[in-house]
């Protein structure tokens, strides 16, 4: 047992990898969190992550932020695999809505940003193709555009409304309906 | 470095910010803050394909009831019904009543039937603008008999800007034995005045040598409406069994007959229905026997006529199925039911006692009677919302597909 123990540690050790930001800053991560995603697994498969892995879409504070997500994110998927194997269905339906409920209230916690972290996000999700962080951060943007006014809209993200009066005109009159 | 804002994030993303906004106000209201949401909440699909737009944009089912009645039922509590009423058409010629026939996009299609079929007077109208326009009588056609019209489309959603109107028109064939009518289908195109119309497109009904094709056909007098897959119109003929359809895309007629374990002679006057299935051009028969209804699949409508196709997928009883639903007798199915209307991958039926309507999904064999298009009996029609990428047509630039009214990239 303690010798599989110490292969498992060694394997973990040598599966760090050195992600860089765009402003030069090193970040050691193991590689089930740097697998979330899909762009740096792809490097890991092709073998070129050798001396770190260089970002220069994603600033360190927003790399950082992106990381503890996929932290969080790794470890719930680890801890779903194990207590698959040593619990009973009913156990383990019962630990496995607690880690989602702990994984929401993370999630909720973690959009707490303001508009200009969240579209950096958006962006360096894209980026490094994190599906599940790009559909939480669309759909905290969406939300928010819910049940807005166009006014409200332009004023919560500073859109210049460049529609002619005439065509704000035309849009009221075919679509009078929604603005009640 | 400045922060990042809204107009940095590109198109793509934000296509998928708004593919997540699923109530019909909010796309509205989101397409109305400036010209570059405009474009992306644009229901003509991206980047110069007309593929379809991915959010839902139906906001309610017209329901074209009996007594030449239309009703609207909205898909959302915040829709108030009454921007959608049909009130500002004037009465047809001869203060006769308009029924509804058909509705596709944010258009509906509205006729007044005159005496012994004769071609009936048309209109398109636009509840949401209360706009309409009236389709005048195909010259020389006055008194042709009008088997259906329908609504068609060259993009994917229509509106009053652009449309067409596709009519089924028979006479007695000149030369030809009794009973023999010649059948032909014309096409009425409609593009709204700002926009230059196409040099093959012109406004008007289609006079072109293709489009006056005739089809000779034995009892079409004796045609009846029995449904409607991938725009193929099906008529039974109900003198001789056979089934005739009419494809409103391609102009491509059909006759042929149904093989005998889908239609047995026997049954030949029961009801029955051609239902699109979900599957790209599958096609599902939908028949009711007695209190059974049987389900049969093709799996590609080109394939209609070829006996072996037909696969018989499920069968159910009516009377055992709905037996748990709310308001349920058990005196219904003694005689058998109908079809009020169907749609794609689903069915609305009602017992011939009384109307109580409830659906039945033809992909699960689930019983409901709660969705939105079972409140009224009636043939329904989705109500589409439309938003055009530009709100108004651009006449300076000269594309490819002449001005860019429908897309424009000048601004």
């Amino acid at each position: 047992m303690a010798s599989a123990g110490s292969g498992d540690e060694k394997a973990a050790a040598a599966a760090m990898i050195t992600l860089i930001s765009s402003d030069n800053e090193k970040f050691e991560v193991t590689e089930a969190t740097a697998t979330l995603s899909q762009t740096i697994r792809h490097m890991i498969e092709d073998g070129c992550t050798d001396g770190g892995v260089p970002l220069p879409n994603v600033t360190s504070k927003i790399l950082a932020r992106v990381i503890e997500y996929c932290k969080k994110h790794a470890t719930a998927a680890a801890g779903e695999e194990g207590s698959s194997s040593s619990f009973s269905d009913a156990a383990f339906l019962e630990v496995d809505r607690a880690f989602l409920e702990e994984l929401e209230e993370f999630d909720d916690a973690f959009l707490e940003v303001d508009r200009a972290t969240l579209f950096d996000l958006i962006l360096a999700a894209n980026y490094l193709d994190i599906k599940g962080l790009l559909n939480l951060t669309c759909q905290k943007v969406a939300d928010s555009v819910k049940g807005k006014t166009p006014e409200q809209i332009r004023e919560m993200y500073n859109i210049v409304n460049d529609l002619t009066p005439e065509e704000e005109a035309e849009i009221r009159r075919e679509t009078q309906w929604a603005f009640e | 470095m400045a922060p990042t804002m809204v107009h940095d994030v590109p198109d793509h993303l934000l296509h998928r910010v708004f593919r997540l906004l699923n109530t019909h106000d909010s796309i509205v209201r989101a397409a109305a803050v400036c010209t570059r949401w405009r474009r992306l909440l644009s229901t003509r699909g991206r980047d110069m394909c007309w593929c379809r737009h991915e959010f839902s944009t139906c906001i309610g089912h017209y329901h074209a009831l009996d007594r030449h009645r239309v009703a609207f039922v909205p898909a959302a509590p915040s829709i108030s019904p009454r921007h959608f009423s049909l009130d500002f058409l004037p009465a047809a010629p001869g203060g006769r009543p308009w029924d509804l026939v058909d509705g596709s996009g944010s258009v509906l299609l509205l006729a007044s039937h005159r005496r012994h079929g004769f071609f009936p007077d048309l209109v398109v109208c636009e509840p949401t603008t209360r706009r309409f326009v009236r389709i005048p009588p195909v010259a020389g056609m006055k008194y042709h008999r009008c088997l259906g019209a329908n609504l068609s489309h060259r993009y994917n959603v229509i509106t009053l800007s652009s449309f067409m109107v596709t009519c089924l028109l028979h006479d007695r064939a000149d030369g030809m034995a009794s009973g023999i009518s010649a059948v032909t289908a014309r096409v009425f195109n409609y593009n709204a005045p700002p926009m230059p119309p196409d040099r093959r497109w012109r406004n008007g009904w289609d006079v072109s040598q293709a489009s006056c094709k005739c089809y000779h056909i034995r009892g079409v007098e004796s045609a009846r409406f029995v449904g409607r897959a991938w725009s193929t119109n099906f008529w039974a003929i109900e003198e001789d069994g056979t089934i005739f359809s009419h494809n409103f895309s391609t102009r491509v007629f059909g006759h042929f007959r149904l093989p005998e374990h889908v239609m047995e002679p026997a049954h030949r006057g029961s009801t029955f229905r051609f239902v699109e299935k979900s599957q790209r051009q599958g096609v599902r028969l939908v028949s009711l026997v007695g209190d059974e209804l049987r389900v049969f699949a093709n799996r590609d409508y080109h394939l209609l006529g070829v006996t072996s196709e037909w696969v018989h997928e499920r069968s159910m009883r009516l009377p055992e199925a709905t037996r748990g639903l709310p308001g349920h007798k058990e005196c219904y199915f003694r005689r058998t039911a109908k079809i009020v209307t169907a749609g794609r991958g689903y069915v609305v039926l009602t017992p011939a006692e009384e109307t109580w309507v409830f659906s039945v999904d033809l992909g699960t064999m689930e019983v409901e009677r709660d969705h939105i298009r079972n409140w009224l009996p009636g043939e329904v029609y989705p109500y589409e919302l439309e938003t055009r990428p530009k709100v108004h047509a651009c006449l300076r630039c000269k594309g490819r597909h002449g001005s860019c009214s429908q897309y424009c990239k000048c601004r």
